[in-house]
C-alpha cells in the first residue's frame, strides 16, 4: 500500500500510464496485485499494445508510448532527488490518483459526493477511463 | 555432416517446410494482394450488414515494462449489438466485473462489486458512441475497428502490405488467414470460412513501440440472432448504487 501512496509527487505519471491506449488491462490487477505496486513510479515508461490496427489509431498509440517514454529519459536524465527523509509524514497532496485506497477509509457524503476518508484525507471515486480510481479531493 | 546434425536437420525439415510455404507462395509480400482486400470486404460487408448479433471475446494485450519484461493480462468480454445504436459488454475475470450499457443516448458502466456507476451522454450512432467514448472518456472498445460501419475503410487506411496466408482453423472453424501492414502495425485476422465470414481472431501488433506488444482477441460463440430484452441495453442502477463522474481526459503526454 505504501509503496502505491508514495510516489505522491508521480501521481500525474501513474495517470499517465493509465490514459495509455488500453492500459486498463493493466489497471485490472492493479487492486492487491503486485504488478502496480512494483511498477506504480515508473509507470510511465510502460508501453501497452494498440488494440486498434487502424492507422491513426495505432499512430496516436504509439505517440502516447513514444511521449512515456521521452518522459523517463528526462526524468533519468535529472539530477536525483534528495532522499525523501520527511516525505511519508504529509498526506498525499489533492490531485493525487490512487487505484487502492488505504486500510480504514469510510464513506462520507458532502455535497452529494460519496467520499473516501481514509484518517485525514478525502479520496473522490471516479471513473479514469473504464477504471475506479480514488482522487485526493479537498472536499 | 556428424549423425547429429543429420537428424537435427531431418527433424527441423516439415518445421521449415510449413513456415516457408506459406511465405513462398507470396514472395511478393510488400505488395498488396486484392484477394486478401476481397476476403476482408466480404467479413466486413457481412458484419455491417448484420443488424444484431451477440459474441464472446477473449482478449488479450501486452505490456511492457521499462526493463523490457512482458506482461499478458486478459479479460473476457460478452458482447451484444443492435445497429445503429444499441450496445452492451459485459467485462468478466478474477479481478474485473463491469458491464457498459449504451442505449442510444448514453453510455453508463456499472461496477457491480464495487457499488459505483458512471455515466455520459454519447451520440445516437454507434460510431459516435465509439469515438466519444475514446476521445472524451477513454473508454476504448477492445478491437472496435471491426464494429464501426466503415470498418473496412478504417481498417486498410494506409495499408503497405496485405496477403493471404493460408488456411487456419481457430477454435474448431475452418478460416482465411490474413495479413496486413501499415506504417505504425502489423495486423492479422482469421475470417470464418463459409456463409457467416465472421472474424474469429484479430492480432495487432504495435511494431513501433519498443518490444512490439500484441493485442490479440479471439471471437467464439457468434449469435445473428441473440436474446435482446429491454434490459439488455437499459442500466437501471443497482440500489445503493453510488454515482460517480468520469475523469476528463488530459493529454497523454501529461508528464
Amino acid at each position: 500500500m505504501n509503496k502505491i501512496l508514495k510516489p505522491v509527487a508521480h501521481g500525474a505519471c501513474l495517470a499517465a500510464l493509465l490514459f495509455v491506449a488500453d492500459a486498463q488491462a493493466i489497471i485490472g490487477v492493479a487492486p492487491g496485485g503486485s504488478v502496480a505496486r512494483r511498477h506504480a513510479i515508473v509507470a510511465t515508461e510502460t508501453v501497452v499494445a494498440s488494440s486498434s490496427a487502424n492507422a491513426s489509431a495505432a499512430a496516436t498509440a504509439n505517440a502516447n508510448a513514444a511521449a512515456a517514454n521521452a518522459n523517463a529519459q528526462a526524468a533519468a536524465a535529472k539530477p536525483p532527488e534528495p532522499a525523501p527523509a520527511a516525505a511519508p509524514a504529509g498526506p498525499p497532496p489533492v490531485g493525487t490518483v490512487v487505484t487502492t485506497l488505504p486500510p480504514g477509509c469510510a464513506q462520507t457524503d458532502l455535497n452529494g459526493v460519496a467520499y473516501q476518508r481514509c484518517g485525514s484525507t478525502y479520496y473522490k471515486p471516479s471513473m479514469m477511463g473504464s477504471n475506479l480510481v480514488f482522487v485526493v479531493a479537498q472536499p | 555432416m556428424n549423425n547429429s546434425m543429420k537428424r537435427l536437420s531431418s527433424w527441423l525439415w516439415p518445421a521449415l517446410v510449413a513456415v516457408a510455404w506459406p511465405v513462398a507462395g507470396h514472395a511478393q509480400a510488400g505488395d498488396i494482394d486484392p484477394d486478401a482486400l476481397t476476403l476482408l470486404r466480404k467479413s466486413t460487408d457481412y458484419l455491417v450488414a448484420t443488424k444484431q448479433f451477440s459474441l464472446v471475446t477473449d482478449t488479450t494485450i501486452e505490456a511492457v515494462l521499462p526493463d523490457g519484461q512482458k506482461l499478458q493480462f486478459g479479460h473476457r468480454v460478452a458482447a451484444t449489438v443492435q445497429r445503429p445504436n444499441k450496445m452492451r459488454a459485459e467485462r468478466v475475470g478474477e479481478l474485473i466485473a463491469q458491464t457498459f450499457y449504451y442505449d442510444g443516448k448514453t453510455l453508463s458502466l456499472n461496477l457491480p462489486q464495487q457499488g459505483y456507476y458512471a455515466k455520459a451522454d454519447v451520440p445516437p450512432t454507434l460510431d459516435g458512441m465509439l469515438d466519444v467514448a475514446r476521445d472524451k472518456l477513454n473508454v476504448i472498445a477492445p478491437g472496435a475497428d471491426l464494429l464501426y460501419t466503415n470498418a473496412y475503410e478504417r481498417l486498410t487506411e494506409g495499408l503497405t502490405s496485405a496477403f493471404v496466408v493460408g488456411k487456419a482453423v481457430v477454435a474448431g472453424a475452418t478460416c482465411d488467414h490474413i495479413a496486413f501492414r501499415n506504417a505504425e502495425v502489423d495486423w492479422q485476422i482469421w475470417i470464418q470460412e463459409g456463409a457467416q465470414p465472421v472474424p474469429r481472431k484479430f492480432v495487432v501488433t504495435s511494431k513501433r513501440m519498443p518490444g512490439s506488444p500484441q493485442f490479440a482477441s479471439v471471437m467464439s460463440d457468434w449469435q445473428m440472432a441473440p436474446t435482446i430484452t429491454d434490459a439488455t441495453f437499459s442500466f437501471v442502477p443497482p440500489k445503493g448504487a453510488q454515482r460517480i463522474d468520469f475523469m476528463p481526459v488530459a493529454p497523454a503526454t501529461s508528464k
